[in-house]
């Protein structure tokens, strides 16, 4: 019973055992270069403020990425139903692309409107 | 088109009207007003109306379609006719209300998104559906609340959607306990479970009390209902209408599946269930206890029309899950013929309220009311009506409404429906105060100003069509009756 474990602790050994191989290797054998931006914690879409979060800033990103989870979802949607096609047949050719269709509509609506500018 | 397609036409229809809608959006001249508003009136009315012309000639299917992720039944199906009334009427008054232009294109596509989201939650068999129509209703809410970049809308915005999303996130957790219960997100298999005992008991309670933030946050129930006042005030008066009918609705559509999928058969009989064992009556009691009284007292004292009405609109919500309680057919058939009742007095409330804001700047201060009766005879008499219904009065379709959601509360008598019949009298005697002084300010107090009160012949016509409704309902409502109870069947 507790030999079939076996693979996966080693799994989660070597798994380990790369990740902080890496890590250490890069801390004892890479050149730094400290800089100031460099040194910046990091943040998606906007830099931080020291001086607090009550003031304006760009919507653009957080626009990006909502398009981009969409479209990387629609992919998602797409593999499980390509291996059941030859199984539903025509009709599953249909609803993807009455889908795809809907989805092409949303896309010429924000390429439209402009959200995929980034000026 | 494959067979379980066809049962899912009503929403395909939304579908495409919406698509269409933002090609179109996209492609028109945009200094066009009137062009661009003919346009959203027109697909929107006609994916509504093919919507619920397909619904009725399909009205007897029983079917679950999409891995019995979706049940479409003849209860799921009076709701969203139930619905798409509702947005019939709201398209009619979005394009008509003089209180804001920038009802555009985009605007409608939100309100066809709002219904699809309903109807999901009308016919939702799982968990997740549940929770997804739940968050297709609120999110496209929040876009028509702050519609209007004015006044206080976009605050009325923030406040639904802080609100909103934590109502929501504290159901989804009740329902991921639910599911480490269960082992399914299927509303189904909740009826299937026969692991009940005493050690799990209270994490049943928790789970129930934690869906009822979801459920008390669609319907405006208290303790849940403090979005519901700045809300119904800050969002355009026909934004308020159609929110204070269909989210509501949809709200006691997803109560009734919740609890009475599988609690009670065909037959109208209780049968072994694992939501029998949990004491969620008592919770659902004290909370409709609440509701009442919160609603009622809150109102008097209200100076806003669309305040008021906001208080009243929980009161009411609180008469109707107070029937919750009772587990039997005749209660759904009531919650449903209330509900088709209230469609007509409330909306018809704001349509008439609305009218008065348009004469007096966009104020909906109760004294503008005044010497209302000497104006506009023909308004105020429509105005009354609606009051006296919402009060109860016979021979007003209100009453009636009462009348029945008291009955099926009496059905069987028992500790906590007696007092919530009591409690709900109690409160119904007390709303005839704050409806009374609106009578009041349009009969006996003088106008102090004279500006004059009148609307255009599309909005008398339909005021006179709601009063006759509301009047023809309260002395012959046995066909209307007759048939919900026939559709109300699990």
């Amino acid at each position: 019973m507790s030999e079939t474990y076996i693979p996966m602790v080693l799994m989660i050994a070597i798994a380990f055992g790369l990740g902080s191989a890496l890590v250490l290797l890069s801390v004892v054998l890479g050149p730094k270069y400290p800089s100031d931006v460099k040194d910046y914690p990091f943040e998606c879409g906007h830099l931080i403020d020291s001086d607090g979060a009550r003031k304006k800033h760009s919507i653009k990103f957080y626009m990006i990425a909502i398009i981009f989870l969409l479209f990387d979802l629609e992919i998602v949607f797409m593999y499980p139903w390509a291996t059941v096609f030859r199984e539903i047949g025509i009709t599953a050719l249909f609803e993807m692309f009455f889908f795809l269709g809907i989805l092409v509509v949303g896309y010429i609506y924000v390429w439209k409107k402009g959200v995929l500018e980034w000026e | 088109m494959a067979s379980y397609m066809m049962n899912y036409i009503p929403e395909l229809i939304l579908i495409i009207g919406i698509a269409l809608m933002v090609l179109f959006s996209l492609f028109i001249d945009n200094n066009d007003e009137n062009k661009e508003r003919l346009l959203a009136i027109s697909i929107s009315t006609m994916a509504i109306v093919g919507s619920i012309f397909v619904l009725i000639m399909n009205s007897n299917k029983h079917v679950e379609i999409f891995s019995n992720f979706l049940t479409i039944d003849p209860l799921a199906t009076i709701f969203k006719i139930l619905f798409l009334s509702v947005a019939l009427v709201s398209v009619w008054f979005f394009a008509r209300s003089k209180e804001t232009n920038q009802f555009a294109l985009d605007f409608y596509v939100q309100v066809l998104t709002v219904l699809i989201g309903m109807m999901l939650m009308a016919s939702a068999n799982n968990m997740l559906g549940l929770y997804l129509g739940l968050e297709m209703v609120s999110i496209p809410s929040y876009l028509m609340t702050g519609w209007k970049r004015s006044n206080n809308g976009p605050e009325a915005a923030i406040k639904y959607t802080i609100y909103g999303g934590a109502a929501s996130g504290v159901m989804i957790f009740g329902m991921s306990l639910i599911y480490g219960l269960v082992g399914n997100l299927s509303l189904s298999s909740i009826a299937n479970y026969t692991h009940f005992n005493s050690s799990n008991k209270a994490l049943w309670i928790i789970s129930i009390l934690f869906l009822f933030a979801g459920f008390g946050y669609k319907v405006a129930a208290a303790p849940f209902h403090h979005w519901s006042p700045d809300v119904y005030q800050g969002a355009t008066t026909p934004v308020t209408a159609f929110f204070s009918v269909a989210p509501k609705a949809a709200g006691f559509a997803m109560i009734i599946r919740f609890f009475y999928k599988n609690t009670i058969t065909t037959s109208g009989e209780t049968v072994t269930h694992v939501l029998n064992q949990v004491p969620w009556t008592l919770l659902v009691a004290i909370i409709a206890v609440i509701t009442m009284f919160i609603g009622n007292l809150s109102a008097i004292k209200q100076t806003s029309l669309k305040r008021m009405l906001a208080y009243s609109s929980i009161a009411h919500a609180g008469y109707m899950i107070s029937v919750i309680t009772v587990s039997s057919k005749m209660a759904i058939t009531s919650i449903l013929f209330y509900l088709v009742i209230y469609l007509f007095m409330n909306i018809g409330a704001f349509i008439i309220v609305s009218i008065v804001m348009e004469n007096n700047n966009g104020s909906d201060d109760i004294k503008h009311f005044n010497g209302f009766g000497s104006k506009n005879a023909l308004l105020a008499i429509i105005m009354a009506f609606f009051m006296f219904s919402l009060m109860g009065v016979p021979p007003f379709a209100g009453f009636i409404g009462k009348v029945y959601l008291f009955t099926a509360l009496l059905e069987n008598i028992t500790a906590i429906t007696v007092t919530l019949a009591v409690i709900a009298i109690i409160n119904s005697a007390i709303s005839v105060y704050y409806y009374a002084r609106v009578i009041k300010a349009m009969y006996l107090t003088e106008s102090t100003n004279d500006s004059t009160i009148d609307t255009t012949i599309d909005f008398k016509s339909i005021l006179f069509i709601f009063a006759i409704i509301i009047f023809v309902l309260g002395v012959y409502w046995a066909p209307l009756f007759n048939l919900l109870n026939k559709a109300v069947v699990m």
